[in-house]
């Protein structure tokens, strides 16, 4: 079948997000400039790719069936986003989407350029960890991201990203969702989601890769046996275990940090931090924390602000704040 | 600036279709954004405006073994964040310099890790390690001296 060009592919899947009651083959091509001879092959390779369409008595097209794949155009359909996944590259299986984004890197990609996977046979995590994958299962992506303002310090980028992955996973898988500091996503106590964020390049701008794994419509039974103990998926911890829509997920994730990657350029900080402190909800808790300098540090968390770092109160009494970029294997008792 | 000044921005704004106007006068710098939403924001600071990313640390004052200002001889690496400083890329490994090593702009230097995020920084200048300032596994603030490099 000829290629169609995703642009258009987006442009005529977005006419079905706007009018899910179906519209005439004249109207689409009303409005999105396509001919309506041009429409049938358009349907039919959409066809080819997993949607399904129905048709109505007055000759409307519904769109009746979506597949279960983070195709790049359906990804962009719908995305309310004008900075992130303006390219996106898309890979059934890959080693590592984070390899791929840093090749992406050094060929001046821009800014946002997205790499999705449906399988990760080598998913990394912090220290080159393994990030299991089960294919079609999961949501696993890396961002290539400027700095900015060129200042900024990857840190922040940590909370913005696991920030918006917790407020997707709460809005679209109705899980309750809490940030482990500092890149990890939990639901009920197990792991669901995972960041790491790469910073290789020290160039202007500079430019960070971030790598996000969601585990989203695995069974308890897609874990391996040792995995299962810390963690969980999305449709394990959801009430009639229905899956969820990845690419919906996705989309969310990314309209979240594209808003919180704003802020942070205009210098805004306090929606982003409330935001993150309801997630994290470090406030009370007492925190254990390797200190380069004061060693291990125990107490009991008073505040915790992004620019200005935890304000613990410690066994003496003493009140101190340390920077969050300063603490290490961080646990909470 | 008072409110009819306000309103002429805003005026400004709607005739020309502007989402964000930032006037920048006697030191103090007015930004005025319109959210589609939320109407009309105004946010007022005084210039320079804050710096994004958890604010740098206050100035270093010098240290006092540091090279005299007029040593143009010596170049100072410092920290472009804040983080853990780590001399190797793993525990085992040996340190990526030394005193007495060599460095050329892109030989990296120093892992600095922030909340997880293992940040290789550059020499980005080069000549011959004088000083390691720091030690590992220390906690360094933005600005902080890492390492002194004799140019050749």
């Amino acid at each position: 079948m000829e290629k169609i060009q995703e642009s258009t592919l987006t442009a005529f899947l977005n006419e079905f997000r706007l009018f899910p009651d179906g519209l005439r083959r004249d109207i689409i091509a009303d409005r999105t400039g396509l001919t309506s001879k041009e429409l049938p092959a358009i349907r039919e390779y959409l066809e080819g790719d997993g949607f399904g369409f129905a048709d109505d008595e007055e000759g409307r097209w519904m769109l009746a069936g979506k597949p279960d794949r983070l195709l790049p155009y359906w990804i962009q359909a719908g995305l309310r986003c004008d900075r992130l996944a303006q390219q996106v590259f898309y890979k059934e299986e890959v080693g590592s989407t984070q390899d791929v984004a840093f090749e992406l890197m050094v060929e001046g990609r821009p800014h946002g350029t997205l790499v999705v996977a449906e399988h990760q046979t080598g998913g990394r995590g912090r220290g080159d960890r393994e990030w299991h994958s089960t294919p079609f299962k999961g949501v696993q992506f890396s961002l290539l991201l400027d700095l900015n303002p060129p200042d900024t310090f990857a840190s922040v980028l940590t909370i913005a990203i696991a920030t918006s992955v917790a407020r997707a996973i709460q809005d679209v898988a109705g899980v309750p969702a809490r940030i482990k500091f500092p890149n990890d996503v939990l639901v009920r106590g197990k792991k669901v989601a995972g960041i790491l964020l790469e910073v290789k390049d020290y160039g202007v701008p500079r430019r960070a890769v971030a790598g996000v794994g969601i585990n989203v419509n695995q069974l308890a039974v897609d874990l391996p046996e040792p995995v299962r103990e810390i963690a969980t998926s999305l449709r394990a911890e959801r009430r009639g275990q229905e899956p969820i829509g990845r690419p919906r997920l996705l989309r969310y994730v990314l309209r979240e940090l594209e808003k919180w990657l704003e802020r942070i350029a205009a210098g805004e900080f306090q929606d982003l931090e409330n935001a993150w402190n309801r997630f994290s909800a470090m406030e009370g808790k007492t925190v254990v924390f390797r200190h380069g300098g004061e060693g291990t540090v125990e107490g009991k968390v008073l505040d915790a602000s992004i620019q200005k770092g935890l304000l613990l109160r410690l066994a003496d009494g003493t009140e101190k704040r340390f920077r969050l970029e300063h603490l290490s294997d961080v646990r909470f008792t | 600036m008072d409110v009819r000044d306000l309103k002429k921005i805003v005026q400004i704004m709607n005739d020309n279709d502007l989402a964000e106007v930032v006037v920048e006068e006697e030191g103090r710098k007015l930004k005025v954004r319109k959210h589609e939403t939320r109407g009309v924001e105004v946010v007022a600071s005084a210039v320079p405006a804050p710096v994004a990313g958890p604010a740098p640390a206050p100035p270093q004052t010098p240290a006092t073994d540091g090279p005299a200002p007029d040593d143009a001889s010596v170049h100072v690496i410092t920290a472009p964040m804040v983080g853990t400083y780590y001399s190797s890329p793993s525990p085992e490994s040996a340190a990526y310099v030394e005193t007495g090593g060599t460095v050329g702009p892109e030989t990296v230097v120093c892992i600095l890790e922030a909340m997880k995020v293992m940040n290789e920084i550059k020499a980005e200048c080069a000549g011959t390690v004088v000083e390691v300032c720091v030690e590992n596994g220390q906690a360094v603030d933005y600005g902080q001296p890492l390492f002194k490099v004799k140019k050749p």
